[in-house]
């Protein structure tokens, strides 16, 4: 395990959001994924997504539950919400503090940031609140094998294919952010603390980007499948 | 700037990697796809939309298959071979524009490739401004304001489309695509002052 945090380190916040704790010694990835009863195989696969980013789909991942996934996906945004974009947010405050009181143009990057963090946070509270619970349902519904009346409205009323369609692009925002610092901005008097930021934001951006990847690439087209072996099931009567 | 895109088609494993390390460190070149056999060359020009395919000349006779589809007419301009017959190098013969022979030196290859970005570059330019028009300036400001595509198509007698394609255009150029994005670019370019924001 230590041998893959030397050869990637971006993996890091990846091995915390498995509750992995560092200071394993010389264990296996195997031997610490148990210890810390996590699925080996996925672990793999979500660490793989990492090192290349056109990993995601692999057959493999269709092959995990959708709680699983959800897990994951739950973890992701826990770590979104309160560690890297409270860490961005507080960077951004501490450039602007080191700039004159004058320069308003700074200040424009701290109202877009707070913009997005509200975009953002309504993002993964309609996804926490709608979209995981009725995709967990309908597993639920699929293993059992039974449909419902109760399921067949739900599936009517809300699909996961509505849930494709009004999923939109949170990362490319974040790209927009990165250009505008990049190439429009004059240089911030604090150069350590702008590239911090920089480095922050492409970081969160990868892990946004592998985070849509694993939901529209894979747990909506499993998810859109179960549908429709669960609506061939329905015989109203 | 848009980079030039190469497909690679190349069963042996070792010289695909070895072209594909050369073109990634040219300036403005990208390897977007490599291919082991010709299995899903079709679909994959369709996708990348490559400048450039570099193909084995021993596939040359299979590609030949490929001739009735569109793709195969723009091949025709853009095809590099690769000869690892190991023999004295032949000249690029249609539909190649180049050969690249697996005792290339290192520089020959690079000379060979250059070239051939160079030209392509060439073409591209007389499309690269970076700098907005007038008229961009114009829709970028009302952008900012809030207003919709259609509504700035009737304040400016334009159609809704041409509107669309100024909007196209003005994130092609500054690599920004969101609303707030495009703002904070206009008010930084005094394009739109803040107090003009709703």
């Amino acid at each position: 395990m230590a041998d893959v945090l030397i050869h990637n380190y971006t993996l890091l916040p990846v091995i915390s959001r498995f509750n992995i704790k560092l200071g394993f010694g010389d264990k296996t990835v195997k031997e610490v994924c148990a210890d810390a009863n996590v699925n080996v195989d996925f672990f793999l696969e979500i660490t793989n997504s990492f090192i290349d980013e056109d990993y995601i789909p692999q057959k493999e991942l269709n092959s995990f539950p959708v709680s699983l996934i959800v897990q994951y996906l739950k973890k992701t945004h826990l770590y979104y919400l309160n560690e890297k974009i409270p860490e961005i947010e507080k960077h951004i405050h501490l450039m602007l503090a080191e700039e004159t009181k004058a320069n308003e143009k700074y200040k424009l990057v701290e109202n877009f940031f707070i913009e997005y963090i509200k975009e953002i946070t309504t993002h993964i509270n309609r996804e926490e609140i709608t979209v995981h619970p009725y995709v967990l349902e309908i597993e639920e519904a699929f293993y059992k094998n039974t449909m419902t009346k109760a399921v067949y409205d739900k599936i009517n009323s809300y699909s996961i294919n509505d849930y494709a369609s009004e999923h939109d692009n949170i990362e490319e925002k974040l790209f927009d952010l990165i250009n505008i610092i990049i190439k429009y901005l004059p240089q911030a008097k604090s150069v350590g603390l702008c590239n911090t930021i920089l480095t922050e934001l492409f970081s969160l951006e990868k892990d946004l980007n592998i985070h849509a990847a694993l939901e529209d690439k894979v747990l909506i087209p499993k998810v859109a499948a179960m549908e429709e072996k669960l609506l061939s099931l329905y015989n109203p009567s | 700037m848009e980079r030039i895109k190469f497909v690679l088609v190349e069963k042996s494993y070792l010289i695909r990697k070895g072209i594909a390390s050369i073109i990634n460190r040219i300036e403005h070149a990208t390897v977007v796809k490599e291919l082991d056999s010709l299995d899903t060359v079709n679909s994959t020009l369709q996708k990348y939309q490559p400048d450039f395919i570099i193909v084995n000349i021993s596939l040359l006779n299979e590609m030949a298959k490929f001739r009735n589809l569109e793709i195969h007419t723009e091949m025709s301009q853009v095809g590099i071979g690769i000869d690892s017959t190991n023999e004295p190098s032949a000249k690029p013969k249609e539909p190649l524009r180049e050969i690249i022979s697996t005792l290339d030196e290192r520089d020959d290859i690079y000379k060979k490739l250059q070239a051939l970005i160079q030209e392509k570059l060439e073409n591209q330019n007389t499309v690269q401004h970076s700098e907005l028009s007038e008229r961009e300036k114009t829709i970028l400001m009302l952008v900012a304001r809030g207003m919709t595509n259609k509504e700035i198509a009737e304040k400016l007698f334009l159609s809704t489309h041409t509107v669309i394609t100024h909007r196209k255009n003005i994130t092609n150029k500054l690599g920004i695509k969101s609303i707030s994005g495009l703002t904070v670019y206009a008010i930084l370019n005094d394009i739109i002052r803040i107090e003009e924001l709703k």
